[in-house]
């Protein structure tokens, strides 16, 4: 009897200190203002800070960053000082522990903005999307770990979606209208219902919710890109690369596509610069196309559009990478100082 | 039955509303009446007399904070006597479920 009622009020403390840890949750208008902010900011900034925009790159990384920055403070006060207003309407207030986990998200949100910033300079701008889903996602983790489960649910999705972009490989558009579509359309449709206790009762409600969420983010993530895909193609007539060079004409509003066949010269001119180095530095090799190429001439231009071997028509700036990029300094005695160059170019993501 | 009159609970936590005010904010840091009224499920005028009773020995303590539209809200936090009571508490009662006290049903 006596045990009983000791096991009772330990329990009972038990229970009311995990409720005093468990004293989280988010509100409805932070997952709408932090979503329609960050989308916003993909389809704004990449518009506003391109390199045709701003040339030099020191430039357009410290605008781009100060005004994503900016942005994100500003939200983030609209955000706090809303929760403070919503909490002291309905007399409550801001437990410690939400304190430290606001922390953790502010913490998250320091690191993108600074990753952004490190990519102008140290590259790998094409991990920067799945990145921003990747540690966005285990914001809404670690947040559903104390207040609700389907915020956890959702973060794991997004984790997902930003580590199968990487591993798949997938193209940096769509990779980029991911992003936009799990921000702006995705994080709204969760401030609606994860509070709802139909979606959140039982473990397979939660799974379908995540599922349909997850679904209602891909899906027109495809619509579009397959939308500009086809935008993409373009109407001109296909000519040979010698027509191209006996035609002696005018391009206005012309859209133009030259073939260049499978073993055709380009030459490659490569410029190099470096503080310890003088001298000659532009060399030119002449490389063979291995694969037959269609590029698109607008108004007597390229205008970035180009397909290899009758395949999908591709964006340039979108489909080109350097990979295994090696410089290996050598000092030997039949050959004395040498430096070995080593990249490879690729179009396919 | 020596050894358990040995031990003397706390009588001021030892009363479940009380020891479940002081629990919750034990962890939670600090809170409301309305808050503390939800969490615990009881009336106003029940919660009133316990939370008296927990500021009357210095359990807890009360702060007025002016909101952002400049309303007052009273907040309730666990103060460090009331941690080390509490703590003692917790204690006395790990004692008594400890096997020597088991048996004495």
């Amino acid at each position: 009897m006596f045990t009983s009622q000791t096991s009772g009020q330990i329990e009972a403390i038990h229970s009311m200190m995990a409720s005093g840890h468990r004293s989280v949750y988010m509100e409805r208008h932070t997952l709408f203002l932090w979503g329609l902010a960050t989308a916003g900011l993909i389809l704004i900034i990449p518009i506003i800070f391109s390199p045709e925009h701003f040339p030099i790159t020191v430039i357009r990384a410290a605008g781009s960053t100060t005004t994503i920055a900016i942005i994100l403070m500003l939200i983030g006060y609209l955000d706090f000082r809303k929760i403070k207003l919503n909490r002291e309407n309905r007399d409550e207030t801001i437990s410690f522990i939400q304190t430290q986990i606001t922390k953790v998200w502010w913490l998250l949100v320091s690191l993108i903005v600074l990753i952004n910033l490190a990519m102008h300079f140290y590259g790998g701008g094409y991990m920067f999307y799945s990145l921003l889903l990747t540690l966005m996602g285990l914001a809404l983790y670690i947040h559903g770990l104390f207040s609700k489960q389907m915020l956890s649910y959702a973060g794991i999705m997004m984790i997902m979606l930003g580590l199968v972009s990487i591993g798949l490989r997938l193209p940096f558009p769509i990779i980029q209208w991911l992003c936009i579509f799990c921000f702006g359309l995705g994080w709204p449709i969760l401030g609606i219902t994860f509070n709802s206790s139909v979606v959140s009762s039982t473990y397979i409600n939660r799974i379908l919710f995540s599922l349909c969420w997850l679904a209602i983010i891909i899906f027109p993530t495809l619509v579009i890109y397959q939308f500009n895909e086809l935008k993409s193609a373009p109407s001109g007539n296909t000519i040979s690369l010698a027509q191209f060079k006996q035609e002696n004409k005018e391009y206005v509003n012309k859209e133009e596509i030259i073939s260049l066949s499978a073993g055709t010269t380009v030459p490659l001119i490569i410029e190099l610069t470096g503080d310890v180095f003088s001298g000659i530095n532009k060399i030119t090799l002449p490389m063979l196309l291995s694969e037959s190429l269609d590029v698109v001439l607008q108004d007597g231009k390229l205008d970035g559009r180009f397909r290899v071997s009758n395949g999908s028509w591709k964006e340039y700036k979108y489909n080109y990478r350097i990979r295994n990029y090696l410089l290996t300094p050598n000092l030997s005695k039949k050959n004395g100082p040498q430096v070995n160059l080593k990249l490879h170019i690729s179009t396919n993501n | 039955m020596d050894a358990l009159t040995n031990i003397n609970l706390n009588t001021i936590l030892h009363q479940p509303v009380r020891t479940r005010i002081v629990a919750y904010l034990s962890t939670r840091g600090e809170s409301t009446f309305n808050e503390l009224k939800k969490v615990l499920e009881v009336t106003d005028g029940n919660l009133d007399s316990h939370l008296k009773k927990l500021l009357s020995v210095k359990y807890i303590a009360s702060k007025k904070q002016a909101g952002i539209k400049g309303k007052q809200q009273t907040l309730y936090t666990l103060s460090k006597t009331g941690e080390l009571q509490f703590g003692n508490y917790i204690e006395d009662l790990k004692r008594l479920l400890s096997p020597q006290f088991s048996t004495k049903k």
